[in-house]
């Protein structure tokens, strides 16, 4: 097992892809560093996928650094804690840089000047090798951690999946400007390592394989490094012992360095998979279905961190860049950080900025609202000038030219999918054709947007024509069950008519029944009457009778 | 002689086994109702408000069977107007302004300290989305409302508003690129 080699090449490839012009080095020189905790921050309940945490505190209340606020009540979703110690101001709406521009509910804290009161935030658990997998998974998913690469789908939900044979660990990094990977396996290899042994430990996997670019060559040497210091270390357990013992090194899962090509978006999920296995993973599967299961490095060093230091989740690795920048490089921000407080600390000139980016070039949001904060999904946050003379990533609008058909786009999807269909699906409005064209296998990474000579917006198509078919899906249904309502009404309403129409009827009937009966009953009042009358009538004869008698007698006489 | 016969008999023959699969299969899968009705009323949009001046949405999708004209729908709109010509293989023509204007998604609202518990709001909605009893106060199931209007008018303390859905981050939606004149500007361009 440990005579093969640390560092591979990646065996598949994938379809199109782009080779933007990268920009990393602006911001992977520096050492990570943390900031000056801001006085106001901006917290929100929804950072991740699924339902919203509901707050658990008050407004006025005095939270310590690491306090749960908010939790995952029910289904999926993740807990939210405390960055820093302080006051809770309000819990409403914020601007919370939603694409819409909708405030959204949120928590807004005011720093005090007691910070890291309590080391450890979450409860204490043996060494991660004897604990239960269960008991690492809840520790992660009080620690409310989800996945770190922009997707913030909650970690402990992914690790719920069952036969996993391989966990690949994300850092493709392939986006232009972001670095927070590269950094964090330059500096810190060891512990997002363990992190990944921790993950690997609750889904059973057998093997971990780093995937990553051929342009972080020192983050793989290392990486490497520690890979082989883990390495000789199992090695001596096993020649000082004779062979493996059942325990640890035996049953460790094999470390090994997979390095692919630069090219974007080779850190999409499936990508990575492709280019890791040379598999493809079959639509509408999860990569499950492969025995795979991946994860980003920053995900699996908030893992290490709750597991091995007890810390949730409050704050995240976050590369700040662009040429506006003093001093750019990566730093630890706390979420709710507004980017007020970031202009503020690296001094960008606020008249050379319109809208900063949220995430990277080709993926990110550009916001022009600067109280939007930091959040879990928040990777990197670049200033750049709105015009710029020099070559650089610029935020510009423009009206866009008229497609011709020239199938750049087709080239450069990763998957597969035909973009100029798709374009003019959704732009003239055929959802059906659009969704069988695989508009949901898209996963707008932007690479036809970013070939496209007529400079078309192409992601934001898409983007239109998905929340359009989802509407749509969601008024069917909708209609679907007022239908139902209304139909059971109608059945309802009918029933009860037949229902007192049958009840007039029964009443009648008997009345009927009764009027017949008393006719007919001998004992009844009638024949009573009948009989009493009868009796009148026989005593009125009797009289007449000796009446007549009488009188007859009297002529007699 | 004798060939003409057999092939008579071939023929009748045959005739009677086709007669007797297509009556057995006339008898065996008769359809339920008219289908076009049920396509028609698939494409209504189930407010069951009665603004088209049918009961409910299934009468009306029977009369468009029947032939009555499609643009009696204002819930519906342009767009069920635009779904039922494609189906029905006819014009789309403009909404019947007499029957009501197309309007933003709606949802019932009852001032609850004003209610006075009569019921006849509950009576009203066509989808018993109202729940209540007499004497005691009312109150709308929001997700199960159409917005149809029909509690409004029996009120008699006037205590129910039709205030238009608010978009919240949740349900909101990507605008129409060619409406807006800032599209989200990402990926940002390479410029040299």
């Amino acid at each position: 097992m440990t005579d093969l080699p640390i560092i591979e090449k990646a065996k598949g490839h994938f379809h199109g892809g782009v080779h933007p012009q990268e920009f990393k080095s602006i911001s992977n020189q520096a050492e990570i560093s943390a900031l000056p905790s801001p006085s106001n921050l901006v917290i929100p309940l929804q950072q991740h996928i699924g339902n919203a945490s509901q707050p658990i505190v008050n407004v006025g209340e005095t939270v310590e650094k690491g306090q749960l606020i908010a939790s995952c009540t029910s289904g999926l979703g993740a807990n939210i804690h405390a960055p820093v110690s302080g006051i809770v101001k309000s819990i409403g709406p914020h601007h919370t840089g939603h694409p819409s521009g909708l405030p959204t509910a949120a928590i807004e804290l005011e720093t005090n000047d007691q910070q890291n009161l309590n080391s450890e935030y979450l409860p204490r658990l043996n060494h991660w090798r004897e604990e239960t997998s269960d008991n690492l998974r809840n520790c992660i998913k009080n620690a409310g951690i989800v996945g770190l690469g922009g997707a913030t789908f909650p970690t402990e939900a992914k690790l719920k999946t069952a036969n996993i044979k391989t966990l690949i660990v994300n850092a493709m990094e392939c986006e232009p400007y972001i670095t927070c990977d590269d950094r964090l396996l330059r500096e810190h290899p060891e512990q997002v390592i363990e992190g990944s042994q921790i993950a690997a430990k609750i889904v059973n996997a057998t093997e971990i394989i780093f995937a990553i670019e051929d342009n972080k060559p020192e983050a793989i040497s290392s990486l490497e490094k520690a890979i082989r210091l883990i390495r000789e270390a199992q090695k001596s357990t096993i020649d000082s012992s004779g062979e493996p013992k059942n325990s640890s090194a035996g049953t460790e899962p094999s470390l090994r360095i997979v390095i692919a090509p630069t090219k974007y978006p080779s850190g999409g999920e499936k990508q990575t998979i492709e280019l890791v296995t040379g598999k493809q993973v079959p639509k509408d599967q999860l990569p499950a279905s492969l025995g795979l299961l991946v994860q980003n490095v920053a995900t699996l060093h908030s893992i290490y961190n709750a597991v091995v230091n007890q810390k949730p989740l409050t704050e995240r690795l976050v590369t700040i860049t662009g040429d506006l920048v003093n001093k750019p490089g990566n730093y630890w921000i706390p979420f709710g950080t507004k980017l007020t407080h970031l202009i503020e600390t690296f001094e960008v000139d606020r008249k050379k900025i319109s809208a900063a980016i949220l995430g990277g070039p080709m993926m990110g949001q550009s916001i022009s609202n600067f109280d939007t904060p930091v959040t879990k999904s928040t990777n990197c946050i670049i200033f750049n000038r709105t015009q710029s003379n020099e070559k650089s990533w610029v935020i510009e609008t423009k009206p866009h030219q008229a497609c011709i058909r020239c199938s750049e786009c087709q080239q450069a999807c990763p998957v597969d999918l035909l973009p100029q269909q798709l374009y003019w699906f959704s732009e003239s409005k055929q959802w059906e054709p659009l969704e069988k064209q695989g508009l949901f296998d898209c996963i707008e990474c932007g690479a036809c947007a970013y070939v496209c000579p007529s400079e078309i917006p192409l992601v934001h198509y898409y983007r239109f024509g998905k929340s359009e078919i989802r509407k749509n899906k969601a008024n069917q249904e909708k209609a679907e069950k007022a239908k139902q309502r209304f139909e059971f009404r109608e059945m309802r309403l009918a029933r009860a008519k037949e229902e007192r129409a049958m009840k007039h009827k029964k009443a009648a009937e008997e009345r009927k029944k009764a009027a017949n009966n008393q006719q007919e009953d001998p004992s009844g009042k009638q024949a009573a009457i009948n009989r009493a009358l009868e009796r009148v009538k026989q005593k009125k004869a009797g009289l007449a009778q000796s009446q007549t008698t009488q009188d007859s007698g009297e002529a007699n006489e | 002689m004798q060939e003409f016969l057999i092939a008579t008999l071939t023929l009748v023959t045959i005739a009677f086994v086709c007669g007797s699969l297509l009556g057995f299969a006339s008898v065996k899968f008769k359809v339920e109702g008219n289908p076009i009705v049920d396509q028609i009323n698939d494409i209504l949009p189930q407010t069951q408000c009665g603004q088209c001046g049918h009961p409910g949405c299934k009468p009306y999708a029977e009369a468009i069977a029947a032939g009555e004209a499609i643009n009696r729908c204002p819930p519906g709109g342009e767009a069920g107007i635009k779904a039922l010509a494609e189906l029905l293989d006819m014009e789309v023509v403009e909404l019947d302004e007499s029957c009501g204007e197309e309007s933003l998604p709606r949802v019932a609202v009852i001032r609850e300290d004003e209610c006075i518990g009569c019921t006849k709001c509950i009576q009203a909605c066509p989808v018993d989305a109202i729940v209540g009893a007499a004497k005691l106060m009312h109150t709308v199931i929001a997700s199960e409302c159409t917005g149809c209007d029909l509690c409004v008018p029996p009120c008699p303390v006037d205590c129910i508003d039709m205030p238009i859905i608010e978009t919240t981050s949740q349900d909101w939606r990507w605008p129409d690129p060619k409406t807006v004149s800032d599209p989200q500007v990402i990926p940002v361009k390479v410029v040299t």
